[in-house]
């Protein structure tokens, strides 16, 4: 926030032009590292609104994240609500059977509502709008899963060294 | 004697009923009446009973309570004389010493919570008190030994009406302990205004070369970004952009100033696919509406995503709505 700041902002009127360099040459890589309902939008709504503005989105699913691009999860993910200060709930409440169910029918209604995709639609449209879409590999051999397990939206299944050559250059964000 | 008015005002209903008839019937009801009344007297006996079993059983249990309290206090007492306590005392000095340097704020805090303790310490001296956690004990004591219960159990136990009565005092006991801690006050006054509350005020910035200066149209909602909106000339005739470089008046728009802020987004050209887009953003902002997201045009044009970002190289997200010569979309997808 304060580099954007204290830099020279883009002259009206102008898409391309930011700091004298093409938009694209903006680049953002996001961790997703949580299975939970909650955790996965975030990830997803920004590097969606980064691909929106034309800025270019990395995104790396490792241990629970992987979750999120599993054939088997990814439309079954519920809010992580035991232990959790903000469901707004006592945590004994919260870990009966079936309350992290009934949580997540209500919160995928209200997202609904509001007319934000599902998981799955978001990592659709995040495949159509060129985000880079990837596997961590150590996590998928340590979960036995094979690509066969992961949603085809997945481009590649790579390992921490290889993410780090993905994301040069870009901004990380680690969820 | 209600029943018998109500039986009198029934039979007055019916013309058909004889003396005697009406006569045996009050003297059925009567009896009637007199049987339940015996049954209360009995259930009213048995409920004193109880009481009065309760009571004997506080009586008994209250010298065992005392007794522990004493046992307690001779610990102390012990203590005191093997000097265990001196040592307290003397931590206690230091920590008066330590005291001097702490925030009088601090000092007030801890007054407050020690006055609860001691408020509660003499709550759980009470003899009501001391009778209720003998009773507590003499019934952990007679409580059936067997394995920890599932989950299950305890939700089928939570009906049992013993438990609920246990539940019950518990829950009284709560709450004259709540009862004795301190309500906090919900903090009253505002705070001091933090820098971001502030209109934030940018740099000015070097204006267009081609720009005219024109003085600010007062529209409602562009009067808030004028300081970092600007007057372009775009298409031949002069445009207002807000801060953020969208058009400042949506209906100052034309197809030429779409076809020229089509261009500097990097589309040459402006097909009819492009239109039917910019048409819809328009149609769905109106005079006054936020510009549709990415989301709404996809889902509510029908056109798939990845030709969005086809048809918009720079990112469909904004550059739609800029050439619809829109505000900037509010959407997060």
């Amino acid at each position: 926030m304060t580099t954007t700041m204290s830099q020279p902002r883009p002259a009206p009127g102008s898409l391309l032009a930011r700091d004298g360099q093409p938009a694209s040459a903006r680049k953002i890589a996001i961790i997703c590292s949580k299975g939970t309902l909650d955790m996965a939008y975030p990830g997803l709504v920004l590097a969606n609104a980064a691909r929106m503005m034309g800025i270019d989105a990395v995104l790396f699913f490792t241990f629970w994240g992987l979750d999120i691009i599993r054939e088997k999860t990814i439309d079954h993910l519920q809010p992580g609500i035991v232990g959790n200060p903000a469901a707004h709930m006592p945590t004994m409440l919260a870990g009966l059977p079936g309350m992290s169910a009934l949580a997540g029918r209500m919160m995928k209604k209200k997202i609904a509502a509001i007319d934000v995709p599902t998981i799955r639609e978001m990592m659709e449209t995040l495949d159509e709008a060129g985000a880079e879409i990837y596997g961590c590999q150590m996590a998928m051999e340590m979960m036995d899963l094979t690509r066969g397990d992961l949603i085809p939206q997945v481009h590649d299944v790579i390992t921490a060294m290889d993410y780090f050559g993905k994301s040069e250059g870009a901004q990380t964000i680690f969820i | 004697m209600r029943t018998v008015d109500v039986l009198d005002h029934g039979e007055a209903e019916a013309p058909d009923a004889t003396g005697p008839d009406r006569d045996r019937d009050r003297d059925a009801d009567l009896r009637r009446i007199e049987q339940k009344l015996d049954r209360l007297a009995e259930v009213v006996a048995t409920l004193d009973g109880r009481r009065r079993e309760m009571e004997e059983l506080v009586t008994d249990l209250a010298p065992t309570v005392n007794g522990v309290l004493a046992m307690a206090i001779r610990r102390l007492d012990h203590l005191e004389r093997t000097g265990a306590l001196a040592l307290a005392r003397e931590s206690a000095a230091a920590l008066e010493n330590a005291a001097a340097t702490v925030d009088p704020s601090d000092l007030r805090e801890l007054g407050a919570s020690a006055g609860s303790a001691v408020r509660t310490l003499r709550a759980v001296a009470a003899p009501e008190t001391a009778a209720l956690a003998g009773l507590a004990v003499e019934a952990i004591r007679s409580a059936r030994k067997g394995p920890p219960p599932r989950w299950r159990d305890l939700l089928r136990a939570r009906r049992e009406p013993a438990v609920r009565r246990g539940l019950a005092a518990l829950i009284g006991v709560l709450r004259g302990l709540g009862g004795l801690l301190p309500e906090r006050s919900p903090a009253t006054g505002t705070a001091p205004g933090r820098a971001h509350d502030r209109p934030m005020t940018w740099a000015p910035t070097t204006p267009a070369v081609e720009a005219p200066s024109r003085p600010l149209a007062t529209t409602p909602g562009t009067a808030a970004r004028a300081t970092g909106a600007s007057t372009l000339t775009v298409a031949g005739v002069p445009v207002q952009f807000d801060s953020e470089g969208f058009m400042a008046d949506r209906s100052a728009w034309t197809p030429d100033i779409a076809a020229a802020l089509a261009a500097e987004a990097g589309i040459s050209v402006l097909t009819d696919r492009h239109r039917e887009v910019l048409e819809f953003c328009r149609t769905d902002a109106g005079a006054d509406g936020p510009a549709p997201g990415l989301r709404r045009i996809t889902s509510r044009l029908g056109v798939p995503a990845r030709e969005m970002y086809a048809l918009f190289p720079g990112g469909p997200g904004l550059a739609a709505a800029r050439i619809a010569g829109l505000p900037k979309p509010k959407s997060c997808v």
